[in-house]
């Protein structure tokens, strides 16, 4: 029999928790003695406001009952009665209706919507508005880019090359769609922290797409740096950067402060920064198939079961068919023998000779040929046999020292480390992204099936090991998704990757017992960003050729010892791939030696024909019972039985009608199934669970210095967070349900405050990403906890509703003209709201605004990003090759590519962010540059001559006046005042003669249109 | 959209009003009328006024001049920024010994050597060009810069620079921002927040681009987290100087009635809003804009300089790239004149996308490149020195790191942050000195290491900032450029 030379592993698993660095010496950053006064300074700290349980107090007196009945209003009234102010006078309806759409949507009213607001007497007609708003598509186009701004989000990774993130967009329009539906906030939050993790995914109605796993692509919208230098030095950047990020935009806590050293001012330790680097390093990056995963899990799952279930009916079919032949296995063995050696016996005369023995001549030449492919091929059961020397030489020949096949020759062996044994199904956590590679590592005996309907059975797996399932071959992504940039790219691995766990390495020198075709990439420190000089030794491609047995490739990452790493192994092409192991030696292990197991005393070829029928039976006989896999002789009799099923002419000679009916309904059902299967998907960046990683606390925040183990978990100072020390997954998703525990009271501050900020333009905490003790203080405390509280236990964390709630309050109803001296002067910042502010429009908002007005708007949602326009301001290294048109397709600007190097210059002079960490609060900046885009833009130009030329259009015939109010109402939701019109009759009056008469009517418009797209009151919202 | 005011964190109150102080007060105290908390630009002061003010009312607006925390020995900063890494042993770092080991394995020459970026270590390679002493001083020089060698007297050459990244995207930031990260703002936009323009017309930070946008692109000169204001501006040495600067298409008399337009109704919405700052920045923006429509074209236009100045500063060489850089620095002293705070120039497309990163063809790369910039420099210096500017300019000649003693392969070298050379000259350095060795080969800086944030910290010191005093709070901490180290370099202070 055969054995394959493999280690049973008995220590993967304690490898994965934690490598080298716990066995060096841990140099403490601080004596004892400060670790009690830590202690003492965090119980301290911990009484800090934020820190403290949501009360739901109970709205205050007021002495003008009648400003409004709204309990968020009455909060605001006392505060300013306390002052002594008054709130002040409500604006104009029409005032408040470009308000609200700029606040609720992003986009001004039209003119059908101000006649229609204006038009309704009905009590409620600001509620019926508000809810048209909140129930458009744009309302999640606006709030996404709210939620853009904390995610750095951007489609390219910066830096030198500006590599795209490939198919980053998915990501923004999750956040519309998600928006649009107003799923709960902690649903959503925890979709970003363990979307791909949640045993019940959001999927599409429609195509069945998982919705959730599309949020956690968020940890990988940083920046990325090709080539560095210091692999490690530069992944602690970039997780630092996921902590900032995490830890402002959901808790509005400043933990990446604590890197290097203790909280200076919060309760937050150095420990606390580490426990949440633990689950970055446990969690991987992946293009996810989203729009496949759900419906091919659940086809995989189908196919499961219908081969379990044909699985012995073709045994008990193959069984009963060969039974009668099993006897005569011995007698073909010597006849084919005695043929191979007969030089008379050719083809051509071999249907002719009838046989005294009984034997077929046809099935016979089917066993000489058996034994001439077996004499070559070392891994074939019959290969003994086939070369056993000729019948004249002494029959006592020296069979060949046989073995069974469960020894362990490299576990045994020191030096040699096991990283992953997949030929042990308990070794290791079955991480594996999509089907490709089925439910589980396969073991001996499992059968193993075509694609081919005429052949549907391909026979036995003999060894045991994770195996590339042929049913899944044509797996491919959508025409036009992206490849990842660099290296990597060059891979098609969405949906079709099996990873080991996460480990250190020792020596670097890397093993893997594969057969086939693999491509494996080398997750060192979680570089993804592979290109330029340094690094491409982490991908590598190996064949084994055509062979079936298993052999040993090596990769060299001796670079790399010491770093952190897993490793990804995917297939290529139509080819075949098993991976069995993965270890680390300083020697290649030496390959498996096929070696037979064959009774020590049946020297001579009838004994070795007889040991072979008697074993050929036995297997037979374990077929018929679908017993092999898991019994005792499981490699002996996985061998024979699937020789058996391979050649399955030697012993049945044609297939039986029985057969062939279960293979037909067999193939008819996995026809079916492969019709329900997803081949195509698009794919989108997420996270992939991998084992748990626990950081060291590193001293100084030096990966060079290694303290202290931080085990996973939430900061401390929150009551929910208890420590995570699961190996086999990251623990995010139990992080994600402490997270949004109702006893941690950050969560629903903070993001009320956000929202608050928004609709109001200052945050009750006006340090929006900052809780913390350098942040402001609530101006409002008791309103702040009022709003959380009814959003986390009345509202259902609605998002929809919460907005909802503010617009309709009368604070939000106030006119916004500053008030008398004394107001002013005891509210200057307004901090207290006495009136609504007077603010610009962002950037995205302005460009929308052009666009909406002037009629070019494209109101299509989602898809991939139109290219920047580029200019000559637009410049430098990694520079798109094509740019995109200066009206963007007229698509809202949410839909810009996010060029990291390259964003557009209209959006940096109206303050975009630069994406590099969360922007809770954008700078409002009031510079030149931006009244010399409004002189100047060419976009401005072009799209008031797109203006005009629609105001033609659409007023045929109309007079000045009527043509001044058209313009009026759609650019600023009111008509002009009786000097404003004056104002721009003589303008036009001016302009005429300054045109040439080639230049039409449209061009003078077209210039006082322009005129009214540069002036303040298009720009900001009363 | 966010609040009417600004939404900086500024707890200094240096950029707006002190919230204690009544808006009533606060527009009694503005000089021109408009009351303003965000009032950034710009009216016309002339710049010794500017630079003589005081603690005044003008310390609301962000880029009014702002007196310093102490008597400043420079006022502007020209920062000539050679990006992809001058070889410091092939410019002013004279090393002998290269000479004497040249085609050696560097292993065994210099010993253990530190990584590097290709890791393709070739032997140790003496320097093609040939060291001489100049000046009174005897400063080496290597005759890659002729010209600027027969300044040497007035060059502060600090020999033991090193920086914390080998990759030019992070050793850019780190050098323009003292960190290695994206996003952080540049040391242009520090100066401008701590001292304000001296200009109402131009920006107080501008980068002069030659065509070369550095590795990490426009963020080397951004602001980060401090209000947009303090951007570097970019204007390009060629072409169209500044997005919308030059009216699209349209007559003069034109855009005039537009403007006039726009004017009259601001004026009648601010009448009907009430007197909200934002609106009345914008006014004022709108009418500074106008105006820079026409000084901008004016900055850029040489006729005005004469044929000997154009001369000196190489702008009839016959090497194109020369022409530009000429025309950069050229440009730099005439922002220097009219105020400009901070002028940073890139260098020319000399070698593609290859700037002074001489990873092979060191010869043909440097050379090229130090042909472009030698004269031009020099004649910045001289015409400065000239005009009497240089006694309050300081120039600061750097790149991101050094290059490698060893070769990379046969002919180029690698990058090395261990140990590079650097120079400064002109307002309250001393010239004619060097400061700082590195070892035997130019490798490692061993004597006198200066850091990124010491440079830092004495530009800072040279304009009267005290690095430890300017900060800016933003993510819970107050920030500073040199982060939480920095030491002036009292040694080289004149």
């Amino acid at each position: 029999m055969i054995c394959l030379r493999f280690p049973r592993v008995s220590f993967a698993i304690g490898m994965v928790a934690l490598p080298l660095l716990t066995a060096l010496p841990t140099r403490a950053t601080e004596p004892v003695k400060s670790a009690v006064a830590w202690e003492e300074t965090f119980a301290r700290r911990q009484q800090w406001w934020s820190f403290q349980p949501i009360r739901n107090p109970v709205p205050p007196n007021v002495q003008d009952g009648g400003w409004s009945g709204h309990p968020l209003d009455r909060f605001v009234l006392a505060r300013l009665e306390e002052k002594g102010l008054r709130p002040a006078p409500p604006a104009d309806p029409r005032t408040w209706l470009r308000r609200v759409h700029y606040i609720i949507t992003g986009l001004p009213p039209t003119r059908a919507d101000l006649h229609a607001f204006l038009g309704d007497r009905a009590p409620d007609a600001r509620a019926k508005v508000v809810d048209r708003l909140l129930a458009s598509p744009h309302f999640g186009e606006r709030w996404a880019r709210h939620w853009m701004d904390l995610m750095r989000y951007a489609e390219s990774r910066g830096h030198e090359g500006d590599y795209a993130i490939a198919n980053v967009w998915q990501y923004r329009d999750y956040l519309v769609r998600a928006l649009n539906a107003d799923v709960p906030y902690d649903r959503f939050l925890l979709e970003h922290i363990a979307g791909d993790l949640l045993p019940q995914p959001r999927q599409d109605p429609a195509t069945t797409a998982n919705e959730s796993v599309l949020a956690t692509g968020w940890a990988f919208l940083g920046e990325e740096i090709h080539s560095p230098v210091d692999i490690r030095q530069d992944e602690c950047e970039r997780i630092d950067n996921k902590v900032d990020v995490f830890s402002k935009s959901f808790l509005g806590l400043t933990v990446s402060c604590a890197r290097c050293h203790d909280h200076k001012f919060d309760p937050i330790s150095s420990k606390d920064y580490y426990a949440l680097t633990g689950f970055f390093l446990s969690s991987s990056y992946r293009q996810a198939r989203f729009e496949s995963m759900e419906q091919n899990h659940g086809v995989a799952l189908e196919l499961d079961a219908w081969r379990a279930r044909y699985r012995p009916q073709f045994g008990a079919a193959f069984a009963d068919a060969a039974r009668p032949g099993l006897g005569q296995i011995a007698d073909y063995l010597i006849a084919a023998r005695a043929g191979l050696q007969d030089a008379s016996v050719t083809p051509s005369n071999r249907l002719a000779t009838a046989r005294p023995d009984g034997l077929d001549p046809d099935r016979l030449a089917r066993w000489i040929a058996a034994l001439k492919s077996a004499a070559g091929d070392e891994t074939d059961p019959l290969h003994s046999f086939a070369r056993l020397p000729p019948l004249a030489a002494d029959p006592s020949i020296d069979i060949p020292k046989t073995e069974t096949g469960n020894s362990p020759p490299i576990s045994g062996t020191p030096g040699v480390r096991i990283i992953a044994d997949f030929s042990d199904p308990t070794a290791q956590p079955w991480q594996s992204d999509g089907e490709a590679f089925g439910s589980r590592p396969l073991q001996p005996g499992d059968w193993l099936f075509t694609t081919d309907p005429q052949n549907p059975v391909a026979g036995l797996m003999t060894y045991g090991a994770a195996h590339r399932d042929p049913f899944w071959r044509k797996l491919a992504t959508t025409p036009g998704n992206e490849n990842d940039s660099g290296q990597l790219g060059a891979t098609s691995r969405a949906g079709q990757m099996l990873r080991t766990p996460t480990v250190t390495l020792h020596g670097g020198r890397l093993h893997y017992l594969i057969r086939g075709q693999a491509r494996v990439y080398a997750a060192v420190d979680s570089h993804i960003m592979v290109e330029g000089p340094l690094h491409g030794r982490l991908l590598q491609r190996f064949d084994t050729g055509a062979q079936r047995r298993p052999t040993w490739v090596t990769h060299d990452l001796t670079p790399y010892a010491g770093h952190r790493l897993h490793i990804e192994f995917s297939p290529m092409g139509d080819a075949d791939l098993d991976v069995l192991q993965v270890v680390e030696s300083e020697l290649k292990p030496a390959d498996p030696v096929p070696a037979l197991t064959l009774p020590k005393h049946a020297p001579s070829p009838s004994g070795l024909a007889q040991a072979i029928q008697w074993a050929a039976s036995e297997a037979c006989r374990h077929l018929a019972g679908d017993s092999i896999a898991g019994s005792p002789r499981t490699s002996q009799c996985a061998l024979w039985a699937d020789w058996l099923l391979r050649n399955r002419a030697l012993v049945i000679g044609q297939e039986t009608a029985e057969w062939t009916r279960i293979s037909q309904e067999f193939v008819a059902g996995c026809e079916r199934l492969a019709g329900q299967a997803r081949w195509e998907s698009r794919t989108a960046v997420a996270m992939f669970d991998g084992t748990g990683v626990d950081e060291n606390v590193l001293v100084r925040g030096k990966p060079s210095q290694p303290g202290a183990i931080a085990p996973r978990s939430l900061p401390s100072a929150f009551s929910a967070a208890t420590p995570l020390r699961m190996t086999a997954s990251s623990g995010r998703h139990e992080l994600g349900l402490q997270l949004v525990d109702p006893a941690n009271p950050l969560v629903a501050r903070v993001i009320v405050n956000r929202v608050w900020h928004h609709v109001f333009g200052r945050g009750l905490v006006a340090t929006v990403d900052n809780f913390g003790a350098l942040g402001e203080r609530p101006s409002h405390p008791e309103l702040l906890d009022h709003l959380a509280w009814k959003f986390g236990h009345e509202d259902g964390w609605s998002l929809k509703r919460l907005v909802r709630q503010l617009v309709l309050s009368e604070t939000f109803a106030q006119g916004s003209r500053p008030g008398d001296d004394r107001t002013e002067e005891l509210d200057p910042n307004n901090v207290l709201l006495h009136r609504m502010p007077v603010r610009r429009l962002e950037a995205e908002v302005i460009r929308d605004a052009v666009l909406a007005v002037s009629g070019r708007l494209n109101p299509t949602l989602g898809g991939p990003p139109v290219p920047v326009h580029l200019t000559e301001f637009v410049v430098g290294r990694g520079r798109p090759d094509k740019g995109g048109p200066l009206d963007g397709d007229g698509r809202r600007s949410l839909y810009t590519a996010v060029r990291r190097n390259f964003l557009p210059t209209l959006m940096l002079t109206f303050d975009t962010p630069t994406p590099f960490s969360t922007v809770g609060r954008r700078n409002v900046t009031n510079v030149p540059a931006q009244a010399l885009a409004l002189m100047n833009d060419p976009l401005f130009h072009e799209q008031a001559l797109v203006w005009a030329t629609r105001l033609l259009h659409e007023t045929p015939g109309a007079g000045v006046p009527e043509r001044l109010v058209w313009l009026y109402e759609t650019a600023y939701g009111r008509p002009p005042t009786a000097e404003e019109a004056s104002a721009c009759a003589e303008t036009l009056a001016e302009l005429k003669p300054l045109h040439g008469d080639g230049d039409g009517e449209a061009a003078v418009w077209g210039d006082l249109c322009h005129a009214l797209l540069s002036a303040n009151d298009f720009i900001y919202v009363r | 959209m966010s609040g009417d005011t600004h939404s900086t964190s500024d707890p200094t109150g240096r950029l707006f009003l002190n919230p204690l102080i009544g808006r009533r007060e606060m527009l009694r105290r503005a000089a021109n009328g408009f009351g303003a908390v965000a009032l950034t630009a710009l009216f016309n002061r002339h710049l010794s006024a500017a630079l003589a003010s005081g603690p005044d009312s003008s310390r609301h607006h962000p880029l009014a001049p702002t007196p310093p925390h102490a008597a400043p020995r420079a006022r502007q900063i020209i920062f000539l920024f050679m990006e992809g890494a001058v070889s410091q042993v092939d410019s002013f770092d004279h090393k002998p010994m290269l000479a004497q080991y040249h085609g050696r394995d560097p292993r065994e020459a210099i010993g253990k050597l530190e990584k590097t970026q290709f890791e393709n270590i070739g032997k140790v390679l003496k320097s093609p060009w040939n060291f001489a002493q100049h000046g009174r001083s005897g400063l080496w020089v290597s005759d890659l810069f002729p010209h600027i060698a027969r300044q040497a007297d007035d060059l502060c050459v600090i020999r033991s620079m090193v920086s914390n990244f080998p990759e030019h995207t992070t050793a850019n930031y780190f050098l323009h921002s003292g960190s290695g990260l994206q996003g952080r703002p540049s040391m242009g936009a520090w100066v401008t927040y701590g001292l304000g323009s001296c200009n109402d017309d131009l920006p107080g930070y501008v980068v002069l681009n030659g065509g070369q946008i550095p590795s990490g692109g426009l963020d080397n000169f951004g602001s980060g987290y401090l209000p947009a204001t303090f951007q570097g501006s970019l204007l390009h040495a060629k072409g169209t100087p500044l997005a919308n600067v030059v009216p699209n298409g349209e007559s003069a008399a034109v855009q005039a009635v537009k403007r006039r337009l726009v004017t009259r109704l601001n004026r009648q919405g601010l009448a009907e809003a009430g007197h909200v700052d934002a609106l009345e920045a914008a006014i004022t923006n709108y009418e500074l804009a106008a105006r820079m429509q026409v000084t901008i074209p004016d900055l850029m236009d040489l006729t005005g300089e004469s044929a000997a100045t154009q001369r000196l500063y190489g702008l009839d060489h016959p090497y194109e790239h020369t022409r530009t850089y000429a025309r950069e620095c050229l440009l730099a002293r005439r922002l220097i004149e009219r105020g400009v705070r901070f002028v940073e120039l890139t260098i020319p497309m000399v070698d593609g996308y290859n700037r002074w990163d001489a990873h092979g063809g060191l010869i043909k790369n440097h050379g090229d490149n130090a042909r472009a910039v030698d004269q031009p420099i020099a004649g910045l210096l001289q015409d400065l020195k000239q005009r009497g500017m240089l006694d309050d300019t300081l120039v600061v000649w750097a790149g991101e790191f050094g290059r490698t003693p060893f070769a990379q392969g046969s002919d180029g070298r690698d990058h090395n942050e261990f140990g590079f050379t650097i120079w400064m000259a002109g307002g309250g350095i001393r010239g004619g000195m060097t400061y700082g060795e590195t070892d035997d080969w130019g490798y490692r800086a061993v004597k006198d290491r200066v850091e990124i944030h010491d440079l830092h910290a004495t530009m800072l010191h040279l304009l009267g900032l005290d690095h430890e005093r300017l900060t800016y709070r933003f993510s819970g901490r107050d920030m500073r450029l040199t982060d939480v180290r920095g030491n002036v370099l009292r040694e080289i202070l004149a």
